[in-house]
């Protein structure tokens, strides 16, 4: 009969661990309905993963011992690292540590179903391999698949994270740490012992980098910004740097086009200042709402950018800031709205 | 450049640039006011993101006392920065005294 504690054992401390490292990011960059989008993805991965591993096994004559050795951590990490590279260039991860949290909720969730599915069909396993699922494995699902976006994250601020392939890194980590973690070279219960002590460290080190990171690309941005809408106020533009480049791209856009050039500049320079400003409320606990005016700004952000058309963003590119961080702010604030 | 005073009505006077090399200095000060607090920001000619998170410090310090921080007197572009950043949804920001 299977023990009453067996269940919460088994499900609920990941998911606890996942509500603290949510609590513990002070800029609150995720937002919880993000993240239960994040536990169900890795859910259903986790049931896509069951079939593709059944079907690999049957189609390489492994058993099960095999499978779990190598198919396995390749199959469950890729298919988790594609909900992160998801995530990532649809810009919903920007920082260390919303990219840590939300890899860590796609592997929680993918843990919390695979050991759902282990409490229905292994109804006589005992207290031990439970504390090591519990623990252990469901720990290692939710650490390896942080790991990988919190090094997709890393390379995509080098020179190399341009390439299409900047996630193969952290993929080869991912299946490294899994398939280390399965073969269980030590005994189930030390392997699980070492990643409970191995995995706080790792994720306070990179919430430490990532607040630093993040403090000061707020406090540069926010400046830029600021010093950017005083010129754009000033009535000084034309003789600015910035008002000389517009006056080039006259030769080359219709006058109405430059003109929704102009204030496309002013919109997206004034909604970055209001996520950055969010921010920096948030870092010192106060929480505000989004208001309508920002939610309108966004909706004519949209149409100036279908005016501008794929080539008027390229040519203002060199006068916004359009890195990756400063189009996740957008996202993150279209996200309040 | 910032100095720091209090005015003749009792409101604190912040003349200069509230920026990163300042706002320790300015913390400090504006760390031994308590209950409502007024700045007249009429000759504060520049704020950075250093200067904001000092008066949100401040602000959340003295909510916690019943106090609150004012701000008077604000130029147009600083305005704008605490208009578009949302930061006037927290302050009370208030026309110049004559």
């Amino acid at each position: 009969m299977l023990s009453p504690l067996i269940p919460p054992i088994g499900l609920l401390p990941v998911l606890l661990f996942l509500l603290a490292l949510v609590y513990f990011d002070s800029y609150k960059l995720t937002k919880l309905s993000s993240v239960v989008g994040a536990l169900v993805a890795g859910g259903m991965v986790a049931g896509i993963s069951f079939f593709a591993n059944g079907a690999l096994m049957k189609l390489l004559h492994l058993d099960l011992h095999r499978d779990a050795y190598w198919v396995a951590p390749v199959v469950e990490e890729s298919l988790k690292a594609a909900v992160m590279v998801f995530l990532f260039r649809s810009h919903r991860i920007g920082f260390l540590v919303d990219g840590a949290i939300m890899g860590f909720a796609v592997g929680a969730g993918f843990a919390v179903v695979e050991n759902f599915y282990y409490l229905l069909n292994t109804p006589g396993a005992n207290m031990a391999v439970w504390v090591v699922r519990g623990f252990g494995t469901a720990f290692m699902h939710g650490a390896v698949t942080a790991t990988f976006a919190v090094l997709l994250l890393v390379i995509s601020e080098t020179r190399e994270g341009q390439s299409p392939l900047a996630f193969l890194p952290g993929l080869l980590v991912a299946v490294g740490i899994h398939a280390l973690f399965n073969h269980f070279f030590v005994s189930p219960i030390v392997t699980t012992a070492v990643t409970l002590l191995v995995l706080p460290i790792m994720l306070y080190e990179v919430f430490i980098r990532s607040e630093k990171r993040l403090g000061r690309w707020l406090g540069t941005g926010f400046d830029a910004d600021a010093e950017m809408l005083g010129l754009l106020n000033s009535g000084g533009l034309s003789n600015s740097p910035l008002g000389q480049y517009l006056h080039t791209l006259q030769g080359r856009f219709k006058g109405p086009i430059v003109a929704d050039i102009l204030c496309y500049v002013r919109l997206h320079t004034e909604l970055a200042l209001r996520a950055k400003g969010l921010l920096l409320m948030r870092e010192n606990g106060f929480e505000v709402a989004v208001d309508d005016a920002t939610r309108a700004k966004f909706l004519e952000l949209q149409y100036l950018a279908k005016s501008i058309g794929a080539t008027g963003l390229m040519a203002i590119q060199p006068v916004l800031h359009t890195s990756r961080k400063d189009l996740w702010q957008l996202y993150m604030l279209d996200e309040q709205l | 450049m910032l100095t720091l005073g209090l005015g003749s009505t009792g409101e604190v006077q912040l003349v200069g640039s509230l920026d990163a090399a300042q706002a320790g200095a300015a913390q400090s000060y504006l760390d031994g006011l308590h209950g409502a607090v007024t700045l007249d920001c009429s000759q504060l000619d520049y704020i950075s993101s250093a200067g904001l998170g000092v008066l949100l410090k401040t602000h959340k310090r003295l909510l916690a006392g019943s106090g609150k921080l004012r701000l008077v007197a604000v130029n147009s572009h600083l305005r704008d920065i605490f208009k578009y950043s949302g930061f006037d949804q927290i302050f009370e920001i208030a026309a110049a005294q004559a």
